[in-house]
């Protein structure tokens, strides 16, 4: 079984992926709070697309 | 997992998948996907109706929010919890039964369903309450297909690296190994974004 680590404990080019990320996650999230949330189906069903995609490439982790 | 599917889709041990072993897997991936999806778009339809009186309401997309967000906390490893999963295997033998094309096809498709093997992310359930509680039926096959698409593109990936280089697909373990710390996180930054939305959202209304 996976154990991610956290994100304040990946280094390096790792740190670097999530400090993006989290950043894009931030201003996505300022982003729809200033604009007014009107598209929020399809903001979510991005995001979900998204998490499917994610979902299939962790299978390759799985026992 | 790695160490099952690849070589490509064979499972025997060949080090050179081969392209027709690819395009099964492929194809039977999309398969079971789409089946998944129908199967989950067809009971979210159903529960629809007959709870959620036709979509879901304000507490219904809360309380996924709030999934959403505990379930982020555990792809990035704030905390752990066992999730439910198949031990299932695909049996070997079926690629004697079926043949290595249609055993490789079979193989795929019992895959891409979804539910037939162990689950090692929240993001999976996450993308199954999305299509069973919010998706269409179209919107809900979309995104199953997605999930087979994440799921067979690292193996399209490996094929292609490995059928132009000298070196072996297993040699490759180790690399894939050092983005599985990114894939979790990213899927857990989706994960919190879309939970912060759907609360946003419901705040608001």
């Amino acid at each position: 079984m996976f154990s991610a680590k956290t994100g304040s404990e990946l280094t390096g080019v790792q740190g670097v992926h999530f400090r993006l990320a989290f950043s894009v996650l931030v201003a996505a999230c300022a982003g729809v709070l200033v604009s007014g949330p009107t598209h929020y189906l399809w903001l979510s069903s991005a995001g979900v697309a998204l998490l499917a995609v994610g979902a299939g490439i962790t299978t390759l982790w799985s026992p | 997992m790695v160490g099952t599917i690849v070589p490509v889709g064979n499972g025997q041990g060949q080090e050179k998948g081969e392209s027709y072993f690819v395009l099964m897997y492929l194809l039977g991936s999309l398969v079971g996907a789409a089946a998944m999806g129908w199967m989950l778009t067809s009971l979210g339809v159903a529960l629809r109706h007959s709870l959620l009186a036709g979509g879901p309401g304000k507490y219904v997309l809360l309380a996924l929010g709030v999934v959403y967000l505990v379930g982020s906390a555990r792809e990035v490893g704030l905390w752990s919890c066992p999730l439910p999963q198949s031990s299932w295997q695909v049996p070997r033998s079926w690629l004697h039964s079926f043949g290595d094309y249609l055993g490789v096809f079979a193989f795929g498709s019992v895959l891409g369903f979804g539910f037939f093997n162990p689950v090692v992310c929240v993001s999976f359930y996450a993308v199954v309450l999305w299509i069973v509680v919010v998706a269409g039926r179209g919107a809900g096959i979309v995104l199953a297909l997605a999930y087979a698409v994440g799921r067979v593109m690292p193996v399209l990936v490996l094929w292609y690296v490995t059928a132009r280089s000298r070196r072996s697909t297993i040699s490759y373990v180790g690399e894939i190994d050092r983005l599985r710390s990114i894939v979790y996180v990213v899927n857990g930054m989706v994960l919190a974004g879309v939970g912060s939305l759907l609360l946003t959202v419901t705040f608001r209304r």
